[in-house]
């Protein structure tokens, strides 16, 4: 395994729950500490990626315009729990690789919220957001993941649902003042699943419609300026 | 020829303060004053445009005056009750006439904002805090028109082999959009790509870079913040003396008018007035000196 994405692997299973779990300590808007905290913490997986060198102004073009493009299209389309920001996060971890899909996830996170409004709930959904990057990026690094359309789509379901979508819930679950029974928890996965599904349903109508074009423009974009450790394919 | 002219710090000194007043002072007097002085000042920069957004900006107000009042039912003194049954009250309509008010004279000091910084202000300003954030901004802002140009040009060429944005059926059409989209993001990624190549060729991100800017403090601009302080100082003593200090919940109390407040009063207009009193002292000064020749 690469040394960047074993950093990327503690970071995301040590580092910051534990950060997440201390900022919810932090009274009124302490969220904005935890979300910087989570973001340097982030970056810092990224950086390692490109070995001792400073990663270059393209790169991070690249990077500022895929946060873009996620966040226009969760702000963009009114549908409530319809949002294609999730698979466009996770076809940007499977094209640029794990480290730059969490990024990017949390990023997008944090950014859209400045639209859809900033809370305690946002260091969580950068987790949430930056994990489907991770886990999409991670798959498609190790090769377990077929670039083709249908599995994409069939991947974008299950992250979408059972990954992303849980990972949220569970953010509902250390907001709301429900007390931590068995029940109560059980009672906030059953009532966001719905819109899970939902997330899960647009994650397959992007994966199916745009996966292709995506993942062709971003390669041939990789390839071309060697950007992202991209020589190691070669 | 005006304001524009001054040091972009002193303009950002300058619009930073006025907009917080009008943020923040809730007292009528200061907050009408205020308000005519973002009413006229628009109008001497963008003439007949901003007195119709000026204009527009009134039914606004006053519509949510009321739909404040509606909703919300603070004070004592109970002009009427609606149609569900709550009262509707002087105070919690005057207060929204005063939300309003501030609501829409920080638009039309935006207004001015807009038409006083430049890109190239705005850039200069943060390059003085970071300069590589200043470059990417730079780039960045001049990556929106070359975007907007890009897509005419892309849906020129694409309308010349029938796949333009306007041609075809409602989903032909949706479909050439997206096709638009998708070429211009690669456009985008890759200009983008080269042009921060392109600085990096030339040094832009090496140590000791010296960024050149056509801005130096004149003395105009000492005698522009001196002034302005002053104002500021007489304003900031009518906030120390609690003359800006309103009521408006549950009844409307404001401080006596002492012969001071008015001092206050007139201290926070000039400050409002400064850049068009400059921009007339300046044009006076033109015409002058043309005639002299």
């Amino acid at each position: 395994m690469k040394k960047s994405t074993i950093a990327t692997l503690l970071v995301f299973f040590i580092l910051i729950p534990v950060t997440l779990y201390l900022g919810l300590k932090l009274p009124g808007r302490g969220y904005y500490l935890t979300c910087t905290l989570i973001i340097l913490e982030m970056l810092l997986p990224f950086f390692w990626v490109f070995e001792g060198r400073r990663p270059q102004a393209r790169e991070l073009v690249v990077i500022a315009v895929m946060c873009a493009i996620a966040i226009v299209s969760r702000v963009a389309i009114p549908i409530p729990h319809f949002k294609p920001t999730f698979a466009i996060i996770m076809l940007a971890g499977i094209a640029f690789g794990p480290e730059a899909g969490f990024m990017i996830g949390a990023i997008t996170a944090f950014g859209s919220n400045f639209f859809a409004g900033q809370g305690a709930f946002t260091p969580w959904q950068m987790m949430a957001y930056g994990a489907g990057g991770l886990l999409a990026g991670f798959l498609a690094q190790k090769g377990w993941l077929s670039k083709k359309p249908v599995w994409l789509a069939v991947f974008g379901f299950f992250a979408s649902v059972f990954w992303v979508g849980l990972l949220l819930d569970v953010c509902s679950v250390f907001l709301m003042p429900i007390g931590y029974t068995w029940e109560a928890v059980a009672a906030v996965f059953v009532s966001g699943f719905p819109a899970n599904l939902m997330q899960g349903l647009c994650s397959v109508i992007v994966m199916l419609l745009f996966s292709r074009p995506l993942l062709e423009k971003l390669d041939r974009i990789k390839l071309k300026y060697n950007m992202m450790g991209a020589d190691d394919g070669i | 020829m005006g304001f524009e002219r001054c040091h972009p710090a002193v303009n950002l000194l300058y619009f930073t303060a006025v907009i917080t007043g009008m943020l923040v002072f809730q007292h009528p007097v200061f907050l009408i004053a205020s308000y005519i002085c973002a009413f006229i000042y628009s109008i001497k920069r963008n003439h007949r445009k901003a007195f119709l957004f000026n204009l527009l900006l009134l039914p606004l107000v006053a519509t949510f005056a009321l739909y404040y009042s509606s909703y919300t039912h603070f004070g004592v003194t109970i002009l009427q009750k609606n149609l569900i049954g709550n009262n509707i009250t002087l105070e919690s309509l005057v207060y929204g006439v005063v939300l309003g008010l501030s609501v829409a004279g920080t638009c039309m000091w935006f207004s001015c904002v807009y038409s006083v910084f430049s890109a190239d202000k705005v850039v200069y300003l943060f390059g003085k805090a970071s300069p590589r954030l200043s470059l990417f901004l730079a780039i960045l802002l001049r990556m929106i028109p070359r975007i907007k140009k890009e897509v005419k040009r892309i849906n020129t060429a694409q309308s010349g082999i029938g796949l333009g944005i306007g041609q075809g059926t409602v989903w032909q059409r949706l479909r050439n959009g997206i096709r638009i989209l998708s070429m211009v993001i690669t456009w985008t990624i890759e200009s983008l790509a080269t042009a921060s190549d392109s600085m990096r060729s030339r040094g832009s991100l090496l140590r000791g870079r010296k960024a050149f800017s056509i801005y130096r403090f004149d003395n105009r601009d000492r005698a522009y913040v001196v002034v302005m302080f002053a104002c500021l100082t007489i304003t900031l003593m009518g906030v120390m003396l609690r003359q800006m200090d309103m009521q408006y919940d549950p009844r409307i109390v404001f401080p006596t008018f002492t012969p001071m407040f008015w001092i206050f009063v007139s201290g926070y207009l000039l400050l409002c007035l400064m850049p068009v009193i400059l921009e007339i002292w300046t044009e006076y000064r033109f015409r002058k000196a043309r005639q002299a020749i």
